[in-house]
């Protein structure tokens, strides 16, 4: 009988000081298929993700998390995996999320699992609540399907429909494009609980990505809407 | 002076885009030429003859004939600028596609 086969897919853009730790976690944690998109960094993080012993694919210029995650996915498919789960390269996602994540793809007749930080009240900062809040009215206004958290990164898809997801945007649209790809293709979906991480470091980055970043994301998919 | 001036440039910027479609230059299609005849064109017919933006005035409904050209120019700007916005956001994509396919195309052998 085949083994399937689980690829964790990490787009990863300046992540030098985590990805290492990211990478070992998820190696000590039995998921050795680690496919990391460097998605031309300016630092080192595609040396220390392939040291750690990921499977290292470099955008040689940025374009953006939504354009690293879709090479990531790719990457993976041609590799051979059964599951594709994505998530951040920052450190903020736990590990017995994703392996909730691989038994409910593995066990459950879903096509798609999605992680939602909504479902469970946690430690989430109050404007990431409201920014999510709005998010997810323009995601349902646009694309008539209501999920608790669509931009979250961790999300888990079987190879048949990681392959169906093909038109989405290079930047932070991406995640809300995702769900109407599920939509499009009539793909079956469920959200389950995670937990999330908010150390120094992604907070940091968090206040990097501000409001500006959400407002841009915004207009981007209205325009993609009407064009 | 003006109603000079601004046929004369009008007419060259016809004029060099008729040549330039006569010769097929590459991308140069008869959408474009008809764009230029209609947008150089029209600037000069409204030079000469001026009482023209009374049509779009009364078509338009609005009083003042000068509203009416400035709404129109208001529409064009943003026809083109969308226009823009759809070919960069193509560009992006292909760029997209190149760099995702020379960061994959050792992908099998990994």
């Amino acid at each position: 009988m085949k083994l399937l086969k689980t690829y964790i897919a990490l787009p990863a853009y300046n992540e030098s000081k985590v990805i290492g730790d990211v990478i070992s976690t998820l190696k000590n944690n039995n998921f050795e298929n680690v496919v990391v998109v460097d998605d031309g960094s300016s630092d080192n993080t595609g040396q220390i993700a392939s040291k750690y012993g990921a499977t290292v694919f470099t955008h040689v210029i940025n374009r953006g998390k939504g354009a690293a995650t879709k090479t990531a996915i790719e990457a993976c498919l041609r590799l051979g995996a059964d599951y594709v789960i994505t998530m951040d390269s920052d450190g903020q996602h736990v590990v017995d999320d994703i392996k909730k994540m691989d038994t409910q793809l593995r066990k459950s007749k879903f096509d798609v699992i999605l992680g939602s930080r909504f479902i469970d009240t946690n430690n989430i900062p109050k404007i990431k609540v409201v920014y999510n809040m709005i998010a997810n009215l323009v995601t349902y206004l646009l694309f008539g399907i209501w999920v608790s958290d669509s931009q979250s990164g961790l999300r888990g898809y079987t190879a048949q429909a990681a392959d169906k997801i093909s038109d989405v945007g290079d930047q932070y649209e991406y995640e809300t494009e995702i769900i109407r790809e599920i939509g499009r293709n009539n793909l079956k979906y469920k959200e389950i609980p995670i937990k999330v991480l908010y150390t120094k470091y992604s907070q940091n980055k968090l206040k990097r990505q501000s409001l500006l970043s959400g407002i841009n994301t915004f207009f981007r998919l209205i325009f993609k809407a009407i064009s | 002076m003006y109603k000079i001036v601004i046929p004369i440039i009008c007419a060259f910027l016809i004029f060099r885009s008729l040549v330039r479609f006569i010769k097929r230059e590459r991308g140069y299609t008869l959408l474009k030429l008809l764009l230029r005849l209609v947008v150089w064109g029209g600037l000069g017919a409204i030079t000469i003859y001026p009482e023209i933006t009374f049509v779009f005035s009364n078509v338009l409904g609005l009083q003042d004939n000068l509203n009416a050209v400035i709404l129109l120019g208001f529409i064009v700007v943003f026809v083109v600028l969308f226009k823009l916005l759809n070919v960069i956001e193509a560009q992006e994509q292909t760029v997209t596609k190149l760099i995702r396919e020379i960061a994959l195309k050792d992908a099998k052998k990994k």
